[in-house]
Parts: C-alpha cells; sequence; structure tokens
C-alpha cells in the first residue's frame, strides 16, 4: 500500500467521523457545535496523520464520542427531536459497517485508478471530436487512440493526460475542501460525457452505421439505386418530346454505368455492345415471354411527360455521349 | 477496578494539573494525561471537560495558526483555574490520605489472618 492511497482512505474516513458526530450533536447552538466540531476536526486529522488504528477503535463510534463528549461538557443529553433523524443515521452507519458494504467498498477503492485512466481518454477524446475535425476522430490501427492531427499526437496527447489525471487522483485528499468539489464536478462532467464519446468510437468503427438526426439508420452496403427509399427497379426515360426512349444508357457522377444492383435473371433481355460485350446500363429493362421474344417494347408505366416548352422542345434528337454508340441489343 | 469511573471524579483537576505545567490544546493534554498514567482518559471527555472548564471561567483559549495542517485552540489556566486547582487538590489529597490509611489498614488485617 502507498503512502497516498492510505491517506486517502483515513482522510475520508476522518470527514465521514467528524460527520458522524456533527449529526449527533444536531440540536446544539451552532456556536457550540462549530467549536467542538472544529477541535474534532484538527484532533481526527492528527490522530488519521500518526498511525493506522480506526478511528472507531481509538474514539468509539460517533454516537458514543458524542454522548461521551456532551457527559463531560456539562451539555444536556441529546434531545428526542434529533434521535429518529440520528438513529437512522447510526443505523446507516452500521450498515456501512457491515463487511459485504466494507468490501464492496474497498473494492471500488482499488478501481479508482482505472476510472483515472477512464476520464483522461474521455477528455482527449473530446479533443479530437471537436466540430471541425476534417480528419477520423481515432486513429485506424487502434480505435481507442484518438488522432489529433496524426495518431501518434494522438497517443502522447493521452499518455500525458492520463499521467496528470493519476497525479490528480493521487493528491485529492491533501487538497482543500474547494479542489475537492472541482475535482467531483469534474469526475461528474467527464462520467456524463463518456457515453456521447463511446458512441462516437462506436460510429467509427462500424461505419455502415450512419448518423441521422437523434437516431443511426443502416446504409445497405449492396449496388442498386433508391428513389424515396424504395428500390428502382427499372428506368423509362422520354425526351423533350414526351416519347420514350429506348436503351438509354447511362452514367453517373463519376462515368460508372449505372447499375440497378439486380440480381441475375434469365427472363430479362440481354443487351450486348457492337464488340459483344454486356451492356447492363442500357435502359428500359426489357423482359423476354417464354418465347424469346419482348411482347410490348414500348411498354412502361404511366407516366406524365407532357412536350418541354421553351429553348429544350426543339432538341428532339437525343444528343448521344462520346462514347456512345449504337448497341446490338434487340428491341 | 476500573479506573474509567475514578476518573469522571478527579479528570478536571488532573486537566487543571497539566495545564498549570504549561498551555496545551486538546489532543496535547490528552496525550500529556496518557504519558502521565491516565492510560484509560478518553479523547472526548477530555474536549468536553476543557469546554466545561472553559464554560465556567477556569481556561483561558485562543488559537494557534498553523501553516501545515489545522489551526489548534491552546488552553491556559488564569487566576480562577489556579485557586480551583489548589482547592481540588487540597480536597483530593486529603481523600487520597483517607483512602490510603483505610487501604492500609485493612491490608494489615488482611497479612494478620
Amino acid at each position: 500500500m502507498t503512502v497516498d492511497s492510505s491517506l486517502t482512505a483515513r482522510s475520508d474516513e476522518a470527514a465521514r467521523y467528524v460527520d458522524g458526530v456533527a449529526a449527533q450533536l444536531a440540536d446544539l447552538p451552532d456556536e457550540d457545535r462549530a467549536d467542538l466540531l472544529d477541535e474534532l476536526a484538527a484532533h481526527v486529522d492528527e490522530l488519521v496523520a500518526e498511525g493506522d488504528t480506526p478511528l472507531t477503535d481509538r474514539l468509539g463510534s460517533p454516537a458514543e464520542y458524542a454522548a461521551e463528549l456532551r457527559a463531560s461538557a456539562g451539555l444536556p443529553p441529546a434531545r428526542s427531536r434529533g434521535r429518529a433523524g440520528a438513529q437512522a443515521l447510526d443505523r446507516l452507519r452500521r450498515a456501512a459497517g457491515h463487511p459485504w458494504v466494507r468490501a464492496a467498498g474497498d473494492l471500488l477503492g482499488a478501481l479508482r485508478p482505472v476510472w483515472w485512466v477512464i476520464r483522461a481518454w474521455v477528455v482527449v477524446g473530446l479533443v479530437a471530436m471537436w466540430p471541425g475535425q476534417t480528419t477520423p476522430t481515432w486513429a485506424d490501427f487502434m480505435p481507442l487512440v484518438p488522432r489529433i492531427g496524426t495518431p501518434l499526437v494522438g497517443l502522447l496527447v493521452l499518455l500525458a493526460a492520463v499521467t496528470a489525471s493519476v497525479q490528480l487522483g493521487r493528491r485529492t485528499p491533501v487538497r482543500g475542501a474547494r479542489g475537492r468539489w472541482a475535482v467531483v464536478a469534474l469526475n461528474v462532467c467527464t462520467a456524463l460525457l463518456l457515453v456521447p464519446v463511446l458512441a462516437n468510437v462506436g460510429e467509427a468503427t462500424h461505419p455502415g452505421y450512419v448518423y441521422i438526426g437523434s437516431g443511426t439508420t443502416e446504409v445497405p452496403p449492396h449496388d442498386g439505386v433508391y428513389a424515396a427509399g424504395h428500390q428502382v427497379w427499372n428506368i423509362y426515360a422520354y425526351d423533350a418530346n414526351g416519347r420514350m426512349l429506348h436503351d438509354v444508357r447511362l452514367f453517373d457522377q463519376g462515368g460508372r454505368p449505372l447499375s440497378l444492383g439486380l440480381s441475375p435473371d434469365r427472363t430479362r433481355q440481354v443487351v450486348v455492345d457492337a464488340q459483344g460485350r454486356l451492356v447492363e446500363n442500357a435502359f428500359p429493362y426489357r423482359y423476354l415471354e417464354p418465347d424469346g421474344t419482348v411482347a410490348h417494347p414500348d411498354a412502361g408505366p404511366t407516366v406524365s411527360a407532357p412536350p418541354l416548352g421553351g429553348a429544350a422542345a426543339p432538341v428532339a434528337t437525343p444528343t448521344p455521349s462520346p462514347s456512345a454508340s449504337p448497341t446490338g441489343g434487340k428491341r | 477496578m476500573d479506573t474509567t469511573q475514578l476518573l469522571k471524579g478527579v479528570l478536571d483537576v488532573a486537566v487543571l494539573a497539566v495545564l498549570d505545567h504549561e498551555d496545551g490544546y486538546g489532543y496535547d493534554v490528552v496525550r500529556r494525561l496518557r504519558s502521565a498514567g491516565l492510560d484509560d482518559v478518553g479523547d472526548a471527555s477530555v474536549y468536553g471537560t476543557l469546554r466545561r472548564l472553559y464554560s465556567a471561567g477556569a481556561l483561558t483559549s485562543y488559537v494557534v495558526p498553523s501553516d501545515e495542517g489545522p489551526h489548534r485552540k491552546y488552553y491556559g489556566i488564569n487566576t480562577k483555574g489556579k485557586a480551583t486547582l489548589a482547592d481540588s487538590s487540597r480536597t483530593w489529597l486529603a481523600f487520597a490520605d483517607t483512602m490510603s490509611g483505610l487501604l492500609a489498614a485493612a491490608t494489615r488485617t488482611e497479612a494478620r489472618r
């Protein structure tokens, strides 16, 4: 056990003890009580500093101490008004002394350094997540390492933050009351911010999920074209005069043939170019009858495509794309 | 015999005697009483006794600031306290004399049997 950690435990013990006695003196005038408690606080601090005997072994329970103090100081015994509260507190204190409760407390105390590391990570993670970051927030090779500019800088900042946080944790008990409250506030804030930072890591490591508003929606990872949330099975093109076009070859903004990503279908008419290569972006797709022909090449959905007015109207013939060439497909 | 019962009667005079020697703060008084042989003296009893003697006007008190650790409240004996101490000492010594005589007689009787 290090000197620091034993000091931590006993300072808490001292504060608890003084609080316990204070509860028993609640009925005294404020001035008297403050005097007695000031002296007691100084006393238990000194006791704690000089040895490792538990305070209750040395002084008795807070209730016993308070009773002895009242009797020897010539103060009236505790009035019945404060009794119910004091008894409840006493029961609570006895429960806190139960071996299981103590064991749980010891375990949490032992895990405190883990929290020191986590809170440092949360703070550095927040810096990495700061709005305006253009690079990914987390390192590729190790998603828990924040990336601040580069993963290496993030790692170094993280190590520095962990060191600072551990030092802070080790020194908290000897800080003043104000310092202690500041650390409590820091802990509460980082505990709350742990959730968004973890969510950010989860997002970064599962790129299939995209943030939309307050919920997440799975983006289909496969090919295909979607309109209004539905998959597009076929595309029908009409020229400026409202006539249906056939074998219109469509490309996306990157010059890639537009694929509807449909599964292979024997009944779909096969379209090939002059070199005999399969063309999958010639629309509309046509489907074959059992005899291998297309019964109604001009069949299409009911659409409203009246001739366009203005400048577009005279352009009656489709402008061929530079690489477009007649296809060998049948209608 | 349990000395805690005896202590209750003499703690006032014991504390006054300690402070008559030199001013001290609560824990200091506890330590001096213990090193003098009053091992069973309770911390709370000493603090309570100091409080009561101070309220009764037998002690003065002053706070000594300290750079490391808490400020300490020192107690010193005043004229009234010295008078109380002298009076209590006489009473105690007479009482102790009486008790010693009584117990010595009892011991002699015991020895003769």
